[in-house]
């Protein structure tokens, strides 16, 4: 049965002529509305003229290469699904239909979301309703309005909501029979999918919701626009005879065009929003990856307590390897170089026995320092170079050249780091 | 530390934030729950598919009860968040207001519901329809029974004193538990009282 569905559909859409043995004429013309195109039009016109003018302020860095592409992208998915043969196709056949919808909502949608429209838009706008506009967001009323609409759980809902309720029979009906009703229809089935990835994508890298919080919203939503599909499948009975007659025309039963449908709204959009959670699953790990790097670059806090513990249970054999954690140096033997080296002749060094000099600068604190000698960055690398050579960076300055080697440098460095 | 520790006269009670234990296994509860009653509905739209609208009653589900039950219970959320929100301000009083509020219209809710009950014309054996419809209608109000159990409990305990401005996670925890009730209701509601009427 399923196969006998499959096999006539594929030759319905696949060769149309073949197809009109169902009686009555099959159309396959585009569907050119102006108030459409106009729109299209004018969406494509603003962003030009917004781009245009964030292009002059700021260069590439705000709405870039992959924002554009995304835009131009989601305007053919548009234009596809709103005046292309998919459009007059829909009226005759529930299957098309569902096509549309899922174009506009898990297509069309995400496309927009990630080409930043809002932004863009608002830089066509002139300057003192560019002010006026930018501001209401900030407004106190508009804010806590817009954080409660954009709540993931109201968005997650409407979403859902919107999908099921315009699948039901009657509400169905009713679009198909008023085109102001149908053009609802599809402004909802936008402005939902809009919102729903709103949440979960961030092109202005702010996100909304984590990671794993967005690979849950995205599963259970995909889920339950799943269920519909089983409803639509799992019947012998048609729901929406207004499709009956245009079926036909394409040698499908009602029931079959409405089967057809179902799986449709259930395999297909399936693979969407899979793509979407693994996607966002490979983007959770590697954040994972990052933060685990940024926990060991500031592992000297950690690795100070060591050497401390260390000192005062005088058990260094066992804590070596923990005092190279850091990932610079080894603590122990830098404060040991640190001494040897004279360093507290001049410097006031905390943990260090006799380091009370008053020559050069106080290095207490120094793991949190900004910079060293007053000029580089307080990073590891900049540390252990002006260790080895200070006289190479400011020449003539009152530390001298130690003969130093790298590897010494940066136990020295590994020991600076641990006061915090 | 020790002049902080003895600054306070008696030991704090439950951990500061939302983010304890009982938060993360409140949300799995919600999780098993809200698939429970996904489930619960799909059957009643999978029958109602199946048979068409004669697997509906002959006179259809009214809102005449069904509606102001709705409304209390709407009610009865806004008032439980109207009290978190007061004791994340410190004020416990109205933290016990919102809660006592919340748990009667919680109870009237429920009491309003077993009328409903008593009126259908029609028993839980009698058809598929009212299978579920008692099955459904009987889990939710379960639900809501240990719902208004839950509020009582913190009501007693914040009546005793037990939260302060910062700690009184117990009470978001149960707070976020009679929201989803509520969700869940809402839910049920547009099954039952409002796709009948949307004509398929």
């Amino acid at each position: 049965m399923r196969k006998l569905i499959l096999t006539l559909a594929l030759a319905a859409i696949s060769d149309p002529a073949g197809a009109h043995a169902g009686g009555g004429r099959a159309d396959f013309s585009w569907s050119l509305e102006p108030w459409v195109l106009a729109s299209l039009g004018a969406a494509a016109l603003a962003y030009g003229i917004g781009l245009a003018r964030i292009r002059a302020e700021a260069g590439d860095r705000i709405v870039g290469g992959g924002n554009v592409a995304a835009f131009l992208a989601g305007l053919a998915v548009l234009f596809t699904a709103l005046a292309s043969p998919v459009d007059t196709l829909s009226d005759d056949l529930f299957s098309m239909h569902m096509v549309q919808h899922l174009l506009l909502m898990l297509v069309a949608a995400p496309l927009m979301v990630w080409s930043r429209p809002f932004l863009v838009f608002l830089w066509a706008l002139p300057r003192s309703l560019r002010r006026s506009f930018g501001r209401f967001p900030a407004r106190r009323g508009a804010a806590r309005a817009l954080n409660l609409l954009s709540h993931p759980v109201f968005v997650w809902s409407a979403f859902c909501g919107v999908f099921a309720f315009w699948h039901i029979p009657g509400p169905y009906g009713l679009a198909l029979r008023h085109e102001s009703v149908h053009i609802l229809e599809h402004a909802c089935f936008f402005a939902s999918g809009y919102a729903f990835w709103a949440v979960v994508m961030s092109p202005g890298g702010r996100r909304r919701l984590e990671y794993g919080a967005s690979v849950l919203y995205v599963g259970t939503a995909a889920v339950l626009s799943g269920l519909p599909g089983a409803l639509i499948i799992l019947t012998d009975r048609p729901f929406y005879p207004i499709h009956a007659e245009g079926a036909a025309r394409w040698g499908l039963t009602a029931l079959e065009d409405q089967h057809l449908a179902g799986l449709i709204m259930w395999i297909p959009a399936g693979f969407i929003y899979l793509a979407a959670i693994c996607i966002l699953f490979a983007l959770w790990m590697r954040e994972a990856d990052r933060r685990a790097a940024a926990f060991a670059r500031s592992m000297p806090t950690l690795a100070a307590l060591i050497a401390c513990a260390a000192l005062l249970g005088g058990c260094g054999e066992g804590t070596e390897a923990s005092s190279e954690a850091g990932g610079i140096g080894n603590v122990q033997r830098g404060a040991a170089l640190i001494s040897q080296f004279g360093c507290p002749a001049c410097h006031t060094i905390p943990g260090i026995a006799g380091a009370d000099g008053l020559v050069g600068p106080p290095l207490t604190k120094m793991g949190r320092r900004g910079y060293v000698a007053g000029v580089l960055r307080n990073t590891p690398e900049n540390m252990t170079r002006w260790i080895r050579r200070p006289q190479a960076i400011v020449p003539g300055n009152a530390m001298p050249d130690m003969g130093i080697s790298e590897d010494q440098a940066r136990d020295i460095t590994a020991y600076l780091y641990t006061l915090r | 530390m020790p002049s902080a520790a003895a600054r306070m006269r008696t030991l704090p009670v439950g951990s500061v934030g939302v983010r304890a234990s009982g938060w993360w296994g409140m949300m799995c509860l919600i999780g098993t729950e809200a698939a429970l009653f996904a489930y619960l509905l799909f059957s009643y739209y999978y029958f109602a598919v199946q048979f068409g609208r004669s697997f509906l009653p002959n006179e259809l589900p009214s809102v005449r009860l069904s509606g102001p039950d709705t409304l209390i219970l709407i009610l009865s959320s806004v008032a439980v968040w109207w009290g978190e929100r007061g004791i994340r301000q410190g004020s416990t009083v109205r933290l016990a207001i919102g809660l006592l509020l919340g748990s009667v219209l919680g109870a009237v809710f429920v009491g309003i519901q077993y009328l409903e009950w008593l009126d259908k014309p029609f028993v839980l054996s009698a058809d598929s329809y009212s299978s579920l419809y008692f099955t459904i209608t009987g889990f939710h109000m379960a639900h809501v029974a240990v719902g208004v159990l839950i509020l009582v409990v913190l009501l007693a305990w914040s009546v005793l004193g037990y939260f302060d401005r910062v700690r009184h996670a117990a009470v978001s925890i149960g707070a976020i538990y009679w929201h989803f009730v509520d969700a869940v209701w809402l839910a049920i509601f547009f099954t039952f009282y409002v796709t009948p009427y949307l004509g398929w």
